[in-house]
């Protein structure tokens, strides 16, 4: 079977969906290759045009095929228009394509699968630009239409979707499968000790959804009521409407206390801030999945987190929950888990078994599992 | 107190003494003034000075320098005098000038600045009599000779005068904020003139009222020339290109009339006299704009048959249509259209002339009764354009000189691009900045219009104005209920009219109305879309099918008018979740109708709308659905919407509009200010 993967997301810095969908392909390909499957990598897809070509997932192999990633873009748009409007086959012409970048277009003859990462678009629609929403909006209401089966990356956003289309996906008989993300990193297997400078680590792009506003607020509470506060790192690029977000930071670290924004980093980077914090924060108004949380219990790190999206049922319980309306619950909380001891190691290693439970080749198990049965029908 | 004098100084002190000696001693005791030096900035040398003037003079220190503006304003402010005497520290009065200048503006009560005429001191010659506009709208001093000046009477209009040397009515002066403080050392005054027209004021330049003035004499003018100038002809450069023109047109015609008074050679051949004197009565006759018809350009080469275009195509036709029917000072229109529009367009008098460009051809064919094709410069030299309306924006018939509206429907490339494609979004905005070069007015649908356009642009509200689009007199005054067509769906419903464009929100409509049959069940009233048919619509109808709406949504297309009038008289109401509009003209419609309406609340729709809707955030499709279930299931409401509906259409009269339309073309013709 002839495997049709979107990896136009992964060309720019990778967060959330695009790097779900380059560690998709990757486990997509370990898995399927024992099978005998073959690849189509897609770097430009449908309206997600990338401006520099050459960046993205690179995999090399005989039966990996990467038609668009060294395609300008004008060319690429005007070929995707002609996919469009049936003028000319779907390049590498799969049997099946993995859409996993909101975009929806015309791939028949192959079959579609949809991938529904969340619909922040319409249950929170002061978290998404105007730009994004028309984007998903028109392009689920073209994945309705045409895409055989779904993807959901977690049981919330499964539910949110049932929300807007109640019975839908059972009266139309399309398939569909939970499969969410897993940490990119090996789970240690012992949680090492912390020392009294271990941070507070926060992970996210800087945007409204994020709730920065939360941790600002709850970290000041907190290091007004402890003597030796620990600092607070923030980790996260890009950036939309992120101004009044800096200009605080700037603000309270003028006024000694210390808290950093560290930008981007990268994978190496990103692990040794994992295994040199202290805890994770994860405020956010709202998830599909939640990555960073998967990512912080792989390395030994316990978590506090909104109770709200997915972040419950990927945390299972296993991370500390408080309300992203008020921030002195969050002060509390991290007050309790500086003093508790015993708390700590405990939520340690019961995050380190539940990241164990996720992994991307259960991921990749389960969307080739849900690609064969679509080939055979 | 008549005058108050305001003198900024910054530096030259030589200068300044001689001012104040002139002062002192030209300007007669009749005349109760005082003399305000606004110090802006200057050395200690020159502070010291003016503190040891006497009393009687009042000097104000500024901590730094404002420039003349900022300095004047002060001025003005501590000011208390009738008329303000705006003067440059380098002029030096002569006898009677000030009281030349008073006498002036209390014989014409319309005066609100008065200019006098200036001589260069290092030249003996007039460096100013008043300002006139050239290059385009680029303001230079008027330079007549002495003798000239002599033989012009003693006092004439002007465009503008300087302010080295002006009378100011105060109270305006301050009502209106002074001098703008964004200009330089430049241009200041000649925006203040500009804006004393606008408000009604004339300006008037005494010719008798002679000044010395050393011109060059301050510092600092030349280094800011070019931002003073890009920053005046922003604002006024259009405007004051028209001026220009019409001037230009003005003295054309008094040259011909001159020269048609008097016979070319002693002995003429009666043949000539005779044609001498009926050219001249012939001018006689029609003073320059007064009976004529101004001839209007209406540049319509983007309309296409149907409903590609969508609401412009109504509001065009009924402004055209009201706009000939006007009462008063005819406009001669001429429309430019594609040959495929002929049937629609017969609805034009036979007073409007219609020219067709056919498809492949180049030249313009006329429905006149000559009915030969004319070549472009016959058609130009035959109904030679007096002001151009480009309901586009854009044509391709501007052109330096000749005055043009353009109406800009909305900002969509700014408020949404995501709803455009890219090339379209960089076409509309190379657009926007042509028209915003060129157009003398900027015509929109509403305030909120006019308000994004400042926002983005920063384009000055004085330059725009806004018409109504209130179109919904083409749905006829309801008569008696017509049977229900067939083609119609058999249960009540919900009737949303929009071309299928990124921003009309139809897949949001679609989700929430699948989610209110969802929750209500049978008694769920239908839902019916029209619009232009194309690939979109394709996409939604298959949207449609597999939410299982087929039954119940149906995509009717583009309508003839009779089907029209027939949705309109049976739909049970109005829904609109438009994320973008510039008017939203089935809004009007359905109060016309009697439709209670349930619209989003975003965008120009709140102004259109008031209280007469039911409004729902367009973003959340439950927030939709929610209110389609109580506008469904509560008759009361509805009822009390199509009467607050009602009550809201008297706001909305095209006449009105299309009289408001014809007053700008006009003005813009003749560089009236309306």
């Amino acid at each position: 079977m002839k495997i049709g993967l979107d990896v136009a997301q992964t060309a720019a810095q990778r967060a959330g969906c695009a790097w779900y969908a380059d560690a998709l392909a990757r486990a997509m390909v370990a898995v399927g290759r024992p099978e005998g499957h073959e690849y189509v990598l897609y770097h430009q897809f449908g309206d997600w045009i990338n401006g520099e070509p050459g960046h993205g997932t690179y995999l090399t192999g005989r039966d990996i095929e990467m038609p668009l990633r060294l395609m300008l873009p004008v060319p690429a748009r005007a070929l995707w228009r002609q996919i469009e409007a049936g003028e000319v086959p779907l390049p590498g012409e799969p049997d099946v394509v993995i859409a996993s970048s909101f975009h929806a277009p015309r791939v028949a003859p192959a079959k579609l699968i949809y991938v529904v990462h969340d619909m922040v678009f319409w249950t929170h629609p002061d978290f998404a630009t105007a730009a994004t929403r028309m984007v998903c909006q028109r392009e689920l209401g073209q994945a309705i239409a045409r895409a055989s089966a779904f993807v959901f990356v977690s049981e919330a956003t499964r539910a949110d979707f049932e929300s807007f289309f109640p019975g839908w996906l059972e009266r139309n008989g399309r398939p569909y499968r939970i499969a969410g993300g897993a940490s990119r990193w090996d789970t240690v297997a012992a949680v090492s000790p912390r020392t009294t400078e271990a941070p507070w680590l926060m992970v996210g792009s800087i945007e409204p959804r994020k709730n920065h506003d939360c941790i600002l607020d709850a970290y000041e509470n907190y290091a007004a009521r402890t003597d030796a506060p620990r600092p607070l790192h923030v980790v996260g690029g890009r950036g939309w409407r992120a101004e009044s977000i800096h200009q605080r930071m700037g603000q309270i670290r003028a006024a000694g206390v210390d808290v950093r924004y560290l930008g981007y980093l990268d994978d190496r980077a990103l692990r040794a801030a994992y295994r040199s914090a202290f805890a994770l924060l994860q405020p956010s108004w709202h998830e599909g999945f939640g990555l960073p949380v998967l990512e912080a219990f792989s390395q030994g790190l316990p978590v506090i987190a909104s109770d709200v999206g997915s972040l419950p049922e990927v945390s299972a319980g296993v991370a500390l929950q408080c309300s992203p309306r008020h921030p002195g619950q969050w002060a509390d909380t991290m007050l309790l888990l500086d003093q508790d001891a015993d708390l700590y190691a405990r939520l340690a290693t019961t995050g380190i078994a539940r990241a164990g439970a996720f992994s991307w080749e259960n991921t990749a198990k389960t969307v080739l599992e849900l690609a064969k049965s679509l080939a055979v029908t | 107190m008549q005058v108050s004098f305001v003198i900024p100084v910054y530096n030259q002190i030589s200068h300044t003494r001689d001012c104040l000696e002139a002062l002192t001693a030209q300007v007669s005791s009749a005349i109760a003034h005082e003399i305000i030096i606004v110090n802006d900035g200057s050395t200690v040398e020159t502070r010291d000075y003016l503190d040891a003037l006497p009393a009687s003079i009042r000097v104000e220190h500024l901590p730094a320098n404002q420039g003349f503006a900022g300095a004047t304003n002060r001025g003005a402010e501590i000011a208390q005098g009738q008329w303000l005497c705006l003067l440059n520290n380098d002029v030096a009065v002569t006898a009677g000038a000030i009281a030349e200048m008073i006498r002036i503006a209390a014989v014409h009560p319309d005066a609100g600045i008065v200019g006098n005429v200036q001589i260069s001191t290092a030249t003996e010659t007039v460096d100013h009599a008043g300002i006139r506009f050239v290059d385009g709208g680029y303001p230079v001093h008027h330079q007549p000779t002495l003798a000239e000046l002599a033989a012009a009477p003693d006092v004439v209009v002007a465009d503008a005068v300087t302010a080295a040397c002006c009378l100011v009515d105060r109270s305006w002066f301050i009502n209106t904020g002074g001098l703008d403080t964004g200009y330089q050392n430049g241009f200041e005054d000649v925006d203040l003139c500009l804006r004393a027209r606008e408000a009604g004021w004339e300006i008037y330049v005494a010719h008798r009222s002679t000044v010395r003035h050393a011109i060059s004499a301050s510092e600092g003018r030349s280094r800011f020339e070019y931002r003073n100038a890009k920053r005046f002809l922003q604002r006024w450069g259009p405007r004051t290109a028209a001026l220009e023109r019409f001037v230009e047109k003005q003295s054309a015609h008094a040259f011909r009339a001159s020269r048609i008074a008097a016979p070319r050679s002693p002995s003429e051949p009666p043949a000539v006299q005779r044609s001498r004197q009926r050219s001249r009565a012939a001018i006689a006759q029609s003073p320059l704009g007064n009976q004529q018809p101004t001839t209007v350009w209406v540049d319509l080469l983007r309309l296409e048959p149907a409903g590609a275009n969508g609401g412009i195509k109504p509001l065009v036709y009924g402004l055209l249509h009201e706009m000939e029917q006007l009462p008063g000072t005819p406009l001669r229109i001429i429309v430019l259209a594609q040959s495929g529009l002929r049937d629609e367009l017969s609805f034009l008098s036979g007073s409007s002339v219609v020219a067709w460009r056919p498809l492949a051809a180049w030249h313009i064919q006329s429905v006149d009764p000559t009915s030969q094709p004319l070549t472009q410069t016959e058609f130009e030299s035959r109904y030679a354009p007096e002001v151009l309306y480009c309901p586009f924006g854009t044509s391709e018939f501007m052109r330096p000189g000749l005055p043009v509206i353009s109406l800009l429907v909305d900002a969509l490339h700014r408020d949404l691009p995501a709803a455009l494609p890219i090339e379209e979004v960089n076409f509309r905005e190379q657009n926007f900045q042509r028209i915003i070069n060129s157009a003398t007015w900027i015509q929109t649908l509403a305030q909120h219009g006019i308000d994004r356009l400042n926002h983005y642009y920063g384009i000055h509200p004085t330059r725009c104005f806004y018409t109504y689009a209130a179109v919904h007199g083409r749905l006829g005054n309801s008569p008696a209920q017509t049977a229900r067509p067939a083609t119609l769906p058999r249960r009540p419903f919900f009737f949303y009219p929009a071309n299928f464009w990124p921003h009309k929100n139809h897949e949001v409509l679609l989700t929430a109305y699948q989610l209110y049959r969802h929750r209500v069940g049978d008694e769920a009233w239908d839902l019916l879309l029209t619009g232009h048919p194309n690939a979109r619509m394709q996409t939604l109808v298959k949207l449609s099918e597999s939410l299982g709406l087929a039954e119940h949504v149906s995509f009717a297309g583009h309508l003839d008018h009779a089907d029209f009038i027939a949705v309109w008289q049976h739909a049970g109401a109005l829904v609109f979740p438009s994320l973008h509009e510039g008017f939203g003209i089935p809004l009007v419609e359905a109060f016309h109708a009697g439709l209670p309406v349930a619209a989003s609340a975003t965008s120009v729709l709140p102004e259109v709308g008031g209280d007469a809707c039911a409004w729902f955030d367009p973003r959340d499709p439950n927030a939709v659905a929610q209110t389609l279930a109580k506008v469904a299931g509560d008759p009361g409401l509805r009822h009390d919407l199509a009467a607050k509906g009602k009550v809201r259409l008297s706001r909305f009269s095209l006449s009105f509009e299309a009289r408001r339309l014809k007053h700008f073309l006009y003005a813009a013709a003749h560089h009236l200010v309306p």
